[in-house]
């Protein structure tokens, strides 16, 4: 008969957990690390990518797009006529760069009296009135505008917003979170600020190209930016590695040396802009 | 914890040396559905916190086991059975917070050998 | 603002639950060795045939149940694993203690009867969705299983020769 008995047996042997501390200082680690990786792969993928997305789906965002930064315009007819004036310029100017035919230049004119101007997603141009109250010439308001159509001949603000949103996308995607287009909006509203110095660069020569094309000469191109340099010189003291855009003294000097030497005359702006004022 | 099965044996094997099965009564089952209610609920999750027995949750799932048993030993007594043998238990969720508990054997007749 | 006391809570729930969840785990596993050690005298088997020296002996079917929790930590770990694979160290160790406290409780039901083994020994696992209190859409709330085991009891024979089952 068989005998009956229970010798002990080695229990450790399910129990794999050692180290609990060190375990989780390295997964957390680990986690960080993934997290990083995953961000800049998918943030520079989606850069590298974007200007091969056709500008027909960019087209699509144009109005949802200029609702965004127009909202508190109003209907006034001066308002229309000075925006109708900037369209004719811009269409002019989208002539003079070859765009590519379904490549429309949307010019928005904001009720805002901070000099400033900026292209963004869909085709648009958003300008400053507080611009157009400080430029003498034509010629400096077709440099603002040959500038920002470069960027959008360029694709910039779907570079620079494309990086942002797929990371945006991914995160709500992977925490649940439904509230994607909040996410969304809030890339779209920080494209204006977001071009590199590269960019930048290209823009303006693309733009001083389009003023030799058109006036024959760039004289009067720098107007805005001297303004800007004289109204904020604590700008020029911002070490130009630090500023996404080149300072505006480097860029006056850098539009500058293309200037012919015998001044001609300058193009006065568009009668349509004199009831802004 | 013991089941009380008043009168009734039970187990969980089929095979009792020194016994015979004189008849065979079929299956017969108890189960029943509890919920936590929210104060062991919250302890709970405290509990938790710190890891271990979560000891409200224990109790609970032992009372409705027990309940369980109780039913099932009902089942065999109205058959005129005195064992329940085989006696298998199951726990299924039903919905977060609840849970159904399932106690099943077969009823016999069960009489000690010389 | 809100993010950073949010984080702050998280943090605190983390040493808690190491500290609290270290010390609760080592003194569970203190405690189970001395019980295991005095309760080695019932034997348990998973063999459906009680041996012929039981012949007309008592038995009864016996259970032990223990539902384990894994603390703020150590379910940390656990989440970050999801990740990345691999062994989940601390759910093994919160089922092995489960298991073999429910084995012991087994144990402990089966010596008030005054048996000294343990037939047909079952083992059973089973996750339980207890939600907590405001649950989130995807949570899945406590990490938690219960842990059972049962078997049917038998009493040595009164006349016990050097053959029957005995511990060591």
């Amino acid at each position: 008969m068989s005998r009956y008995s229970n010798p002990p047996v080695p229990h450790e042997v399910n129990v794999s957990e050692k180290t609990p501390l060190r375990d989780f200082l390295r997964l957390a680690l680990g986690t960080c690390l993934l997290t990083v990786a995953v961000v800049m792969v998918v943030f520079f993928a989606t850069r590298l990518f974007a200007p091969k997305i056709p500008f027909r789906y960019e087209a699509a965002l144009n109005e949802a797009v200029a609702r965004q930064f127009t909202h508190n315009n109003a209907a006034s007819a001066c308002q229309k006529a000075s925006e109708a004036a900037l369209q004719t310029l811009a269409d002019e100017l989208a002539r003079t760069m070859a765009l590519p035919p379904e490549m429309r230049v949307h010019v928005h004119l904001r009720q805002d009296a901070e000099p400033n101007a900026f292209a963004t997603l869909g085709g648009n141009v958003m300008l400053n009135r507080g611009l157009l109250t400080h430029i003498q010439s034509e010629n400096a308001l077709a440099m603002v505008l040959a500038h920002e159509i470069a960027h959008i001949q360029h694709r910039d603000p779907i570079v620079s917003i494309g990086g942002g949103v797929a990371v945006a996308v991914l995160f709500s995607a992977l925490m649940g979170n439904s509230d994607g287009g909040a996410l969304v909006g809030w890339a779209i509203g920080l494209t204006q600020m977001s071009f590199s110095r590269e960019q930048e660069s290209a823009a303006d020569e693309a733009a001083l190209a389009a003023l030799q094309k058109r006036y024959g000469y760039t004289n009067g191109a720098d107007e805005f930016f001297t303004y800007i340099t004289q109204k904020h010189p604590e700008i020029s003291r911002i070490p130009a590695f630090l500023s996404t855009h080149p300072t505006p003294p480097e860029r006056v000097k850098r539009i500058q040396s293309g200037f012919a030497p015998a001044l001609p005359d300058l193009t006065p702006l568009p009668a349509a802009f004199t009831c802004l004022s | 914890m013991g089941y009380d099965a008043s009168g009734i044996k039970l187990s969980n094997i089929e095979y009792f040396p020194g016994y015979a099965i004189t008849q065979h009564l079929g299956l017969v089952q108890g189960s029943t559905v509890r919920a936590k209610h929210v104060g062991r609920d919250f302890m709970a999750s405290l509990k938790n916190i710190v890891g271990g027995e979560l000891k409200g949750y224990t109790e609970l799932l032992d009372e409705s086991r027990q309940e369980a048993v109780d039913r099932m030993v009902a089942q065999a007594r109205a058959v005129g059975a005195n064992a329940v043998i085989n006696v298998r238990f199951s726990t299924a969720n039903i919905a977060a917070g609840a849970a159904e508990l399932l106690a099943y054997g077969t009823a016999v007749v069960l009489e000690k050998r010389g | 603002m809100g993010e950073i006391i949010a984080l702050g809570i998280a943090v605190i729930l983390l040493i808690v639950g190491f500290v609290f969840g270290s010390i609760g785990q080592s003194q569970h596993y203190r405690s189970i060795k001395i019980r295991e050690f005095r309760l080695r005298r019932i034997l348990l088997f998973n063999e459906k045939m009680p041996p012929a020296q039981y012949a007309g002996q008592e038995f009864t079917l016996v259970c032990g149940s223990v539902i384990m929790g894994c603390d703020y930590f150590r379910q940390m770990i656990a989440g970050l694993k999801g990740l990345f694979g691999g062994r989940l160290g601390s759910f093994e160790a919160m089922l092995d203690r489960g298991r073999r406290e429910a084995i012991l409780r087994m144990k402990e039901d089966a010596e008030r009867m005054g048996a000294n083994a343990i037939f047909n020994v079952r083992l059973e696992t089973s996750t339980l969705s207890f939600s907590q209190q405001g649950n989130r859409k995807g949570d899945k709330g406590l990490a938690c299983a219960e842990l059972m085991a049962y078997g049917t009891a038998w009493r040595a024979p009164a006349d016990a020769d050097a053959n029957h089952p005995q511990g060591r």
